[in-house]
């Protein structure tokens, strides 16, 4: 629920609240008041009823007395002329508004009544039937006769009468005379209109089954009759509280002097309570209407506050959002000096500090410490967004000797080095993309480089690294070896041409130029070869490979000396795989070393077997440059030795000329601890790179294979006939001894000899075969006049 | 009247003359007399009362001297201050009365009485012709202009009749000796009821004294200052 909301049903339950109480105390206050007015009102308009009543009654006795005093009358009333006094009574009441008029005798008898019907005998002056009735009410008879005259209301058949006694005197009472008076809606309109009284307003009387009947009301008055408890019980003196039909009200009885004779007489007044608080409804009704004022002014002042809390926390509250977002534009002042403003203050200040922090964060996750360029990752999102199939070139420049310097010159120099070297390129490559990208390597991406830009380019950074790097005293070489991936050829996806400039590199390392661009065929990274490798760890698993062992001369003794372990693979879908097409892609892919322990394993495995059957035969096994790297081969192929026990002379590992040269030290020392356990080392294809014999010299060899190439066409070319003797010649006077491969028929072989070759190998003496066949090659093979026998 | 209050006035009648014999002493004539003492029940004398014997045996009063007899045989009623007076005026059988206006105004003077019914107006300073009763009873009078005018003819049938006076006293003298019937009447004796009456002893020489207490309605006479209506 929002601030504002909230604020809103606060205020209006607040008020609500209030106005409702105020309401109610109203309405219990106006009650409570309108209660005791009415009491006290009914309580007045009693006596002022029964007041005007008695008024009512001697007005009525003041005309019934002038009636009396009239002489005629009196005169008649003397002689007993009923039929004068009958018309004359009836004349008379008339004029007072009386509905019946009587003469009673002194005796209490009824001599004249004009209600009765007139005797049919006694019509004029005749009397009417009298005397045979006696006044109901003798009490105000003899009220009237001590008095003069007497009054009250009466009860007749089912109507009231003011009922009127007035002694008739001449100058003696000789007899009264009753008026009757009703007392009728009229007379009560009238009462009331001269007395203000209630509107309510009857008479009612005793029915004689226990409850009140009404005898008359004023017109429009309620008709509280009914409400009346019964007879028996004796209407309080207090106005009661009753529930009418037309809401509650307020009732007062007030019993009226009646003659025992007749049934009892009430005047009922109502004050009608529900009609009085009707008139006070506005004052109740007026809390409501205040509160709806009120209302449409809380909501006004609820907008406005929440303009002035709620909109600003509001503002705050997007601006959290925009922050959440990453959008640090700095967060508008609120204008306020309040705990909201100073909020929004610190809202901002919190907002660029995340900025500063993000920058520095994000700065740091794009650029490398030491050079202050770009990181990879950086690059690989650079070339994401601007690589299209525009053409583009992403150059990878390594320093190969970087970890030969860093070990040597120390880490600090190293980045000094490093740092320099990213200057010196920035310098160069001016608009495009650079980056480091590993330890040892930058990438450049320069997009609409055609590729003839982008060799151009490669040339001009080689050579701005043959100037070698100046520190003080020290002057490092650091050479650069840059290998090119282009878009779109080779790719348009930035890990894609990253991954490939890495292969081109590695090209690169061993090109003469040092520049290499990407060439599929030699991509140990393409599917089908990554799937081969996948195969040859399943197959170095699945025992599918095999050593295969050709056999070795030794020309000076005519015998068998040994054997060159070569491996075989019979792939289960592929066929026979030639060692060519993967042990290169294993070196490349990292897989050789698992290739090799294997070749050692199975090979000395062999060698204890040639042994165990009294076969001295030296094996050779080829090593990767790779395998040096592994400080810990001398020792593991030591324990290999010991466990197969066979002496560390009959092993001989052949290295090649080109992966040797240039090697770190680490290699070498891999190489001395070989030595040192007794293993020849042999460097293999001799002749074809380009080693230096002055670095060779450091090297723990013992031998050196020429490589085939001279071998093949030795007879036949006098050129290879002179490098093949040179090379035996210059080995023998370094002291090692020469291995001549590819000896592939019997006029190489002679010249060989003659040459004074140490060994020799090739198809002309045995084709590599398996060790079963080796044996049995053992066994029978003869070359051409001698029997092989084997060094024991 | 009460049984108590009837207990009373009997007591009075019976007791009273021998305790008035006891006093008398000597008899002055041969003839007795009556003392009448009337009060109201609270014991203050009644002016005004008629005291009236009859012989006991209802023989007719013919051994009453003459005189007596004259003295009722006319009498008047004056209109002075707008008031008859007497109040009450004794006259006999057959006697006459004259109404006479010593007043201002005029009188419209009248009776409806059953013993005698009349009218005339009366000028100021103007006398009645003599207006003769012949039936014995009580004739009210009364005046047609003043309501409150009142006066009582009382015919008698016996010479001996007296009023009583302001000390509600009433002598009869020259009473035969004998047994006779009291009658006492008064205009406020409540109407419609027989007027008390009692056997009574005279003897001769000694006065006979009757006390009697009358029941008596409130008297409307000259009460017109503090008014009915």
């Amino acid at each position: 629920m929002s601030f504002r909301r909230r604020l809103i049903i606060f205020l209006f339950a607040t008020l609500a609240l209030s106005q409702a109480l105020t309401a109610s105390f109203a309405y219990l206050f106006t009650r409570a008041t309108l209660i005791d007015q009415g009491k006290a009102q009914l309580i007045e308009a009693k006596d002022l009823f029964v007041g005007q009543l008695d008024e009512i009654g001697a007005q009525i006795a003041a005309g019934v007395d002038v009636l009396a005093l009239d002489y005629a009358l009196r005169q008649a009333i003397a002689e007993r002329d009923h039929g004068t006094v009958r018309s004359a009574l009836h004349n008379h009441g008339r004029r007072i508004g009386a509905t019946r008029m009587l003469l009673v005798g002194l005796d209490g008898m009824i001599d004249v009544d004009t209600g009765a019907p007139v005797d049919a005998g006694a019509t004029g002056a005749g009397a009417a039937k009298a005397g045979t009735r006696r006044f109901e009410f003798p009490e105000l008879i003899d009220r009237a006769a001590a008095e003069g005259r007497s009054s009250a209301i009466v009860a007749i058949g089912g109507e009231a009468y003011w009922l009127v006694i007035v002694a008739v005197r001449a100058p003696v009472p000789i007899g009264f005379i009753a008026a009757g008076v009703p007392v009728d809606e009229g007379l009560l309109a009238k009462v009331r209109g001269l007395a203000a009284l209630p509107k309510d307003l009857l008479l009612a009387t005793d029915d004689g089954a226990g409850r009140w009947t009404r005898l008359a009301e004023a017109p429009g008055a309620a008709a509280l009759v009914d409400l009346l408890p019964p007879v028996a019980r004796v209407p309080p003196p207090e106005p009661m509280n009753i529930m009418s039909a037309g809401g509650e009200m307020l009732v007062l009885t007030a019993p009226l002097a009646t003659p025992p004779a007749s049934r009892r007489v009430i005047a009922v007044m109502g004050y009608p309570l529900a009609e009085a608080l009707r008139r006070y409804r506005p004052l109740i009704l007026a809390p409501f209407g205040l509160l709806s004022l009120a209302l449409i002014v809380a909501f006004g002042g609820a907008v406005l506050i929440a303009r002035s809390v709620a909109r600003p926390v509001e503002e705050l509250a997007r601006a959290t959002r925009r922050i959440e977002a990453g959008d640090y534009t700095p967060v508008a002042p609120l204008g306020q000096n309040d705990e909201i403003g100073q909020l929004g203050v610190a809202l901002g200040s919190m907002a660029r500090a995340i900025r500063e922090r993000e920058e520095h964060i994000r700065h740091q996750a794009t650029h490398d410490a030491v050079t202050g360029q770009l990181n990879r990752s950086a690059l690989d999102q650079i070339m994401t967004e601007e690589l299209t199939n525009e053409p583009a070139a992403l150059l990878m420049i390594g320093f190969a000797r970087l970890q030969e310097i860093v070990k040597t010159v120390g880490r600090e120099i190293g980045d000094r080095l490093m740092r320099s070297a990213a200057e010196r390129l920035a310098a160069l490559v001016g608009g495009a993309t650079l980056a480091r990208i590993g330890d040892s390597s930058f990438g450049v991406f320069a997009p609409g480089l055609d590729p003839p830009g982008a060799l151009a380019l490669a040339r001009r950074i080689v050579v701005l690294f043959e100037t070698p790097y100046q520190e003080g005293d020290l002057t490092i070489d650091a050479l650069a070896e840059i290998g090119i991936a282009l878009a779109p050829i080779h790719g348009i996806d930035a890990t894609l041409l990253l991954q490939r400039a890495d292969i081109a590199l590695l090209e690169a390392a061993r090109a003469e130029s040092r520049v290499a661009v990407y060439d599929a065929a030699s991509d140990p990274l393409r599917a089908e070869q990554l799937s081969l490798m996948s195969d040859l760890r399943a197959a170095l698993v699945r025992d599918e490979l095999r050593l295969f062992y050709q056999p070795k001369l030794d020309l000076l003794t005519g015998r068998l000396c040994g054997a060159e372990a070569l491996v075989r693979w019979q792939h289960p879908k592929r066929g026979v795989v030639p060692p060519d097409a993967f042990i290169a892609l294993a070196e490349q892919t990292g897989n050789i070393q698992r290739l090799t322990r294997w070749a050692l394993a199975t090979g000395v495995a062999q060698a204890a077997r040639w042994r165990a059957r009294g076969l001295a035969l030296r094996i050779s096994i080829n090593l990767s440059v790779r395998d040096l790297a592994d400080a810990s081969l001398p020792e593991r192929i030591a324990q290999l030795l010991v466990r197969h026990n066979v002496p560390a002379g009959q092993l001989m590992l052949e290295l090649t000329e080109s992966a040797i040269m240039g090697e770190p030290d680490a290699a070498i020392a891999v190489l001395r601890a070989l030595a040192e356990l007794g293993i020849g080392l042999s460097i293999d294809d001799f002749g074809v790179g380009q080693s230096s014999l002055s670095y060779l010299r450091r090297l723990p060899v013992r031998e050196l294979k020429i490589d085939r190439s001279f071998v093949h066409n030795l007879a036949r070319n006098a050129e290879d006939r002179t490098i093949v003797r040179s090379v035996i010649e210059l080995g023998h006077r370094l002291g090692y001894s020469v291995t001549a491969e590819g000896v592939e028929d019997e006029a190489a072989l002679a010249g060989l000899i003659e040459d004074r070759c140490d060994h020799a190998q090739g198809f002309h003496i045995a084709r590599p075969m398996p060790a079963d066949g080796f044996d049995r090659f053992i066994e029978a093979a003869r070359w051409p006049g001698q029997r092989l026998v084997a060094a024991s | 009247m009460n049984i108590r209050r009837s207990l009373v006035i009997c007591f009075l009648l019976l007791g009273g003359p021998a305790v008035f014999a006891a006093c008398a002493g000597s008899g002055a004539a041969s003839a007795g007399e009556l003392l009448s003492q009337i009060s109201d029940d609270e014991g203050k004398p009644v002016a005004d009362a008629v005291v009236a014997l009859t012989p006991a045996d209802g023989s007719a009063p013919d051994s009453a001297e003459p005189a007596l007899w004259e003295n009722l045989r006319s009498g008047v009623i004056d209109q002075r201050e707008e008031t008859f007076i007497p109040y009450v005026e004794i006259i006999g059988r057959g006697g006459s009365v004259v109404f006479r206006n010593n007043d201002t105004p005029r009188h419209h003077v009248y009776s409806f009485s059953p013993i005698k019914s009349f009218e005339f107006v009366l000028k100021p300073g103007e006398s009645s012709l003599p207006v003769q009763f012949d039936k014995p009873g009580v004739a009210a009078i009364g005046c047609n202009i003043h309501d409150d005018m009142i006066a009582y003819v009382y015919v008698s049938d016996t010479p001996w009749v007296a009023l009583t006076d302001q000390s509600g006293r009433a002598r009869i003298a020259a009473l035969p000796a004998g047994a006779y019937i009291a009658r006492i009447w008064h205009p406020a004796l409540r109407p419609g009821r027989p007027a008390p009456a009692q056997p009574i002893a005279i003897f001769d020489g000694a006065p006979t004294t009757l006390a009697a207490a009358l029941e008596l309605l409130p008297i409307r006479r000259r009460d017109r200052e503090h008014g009915l209506y």
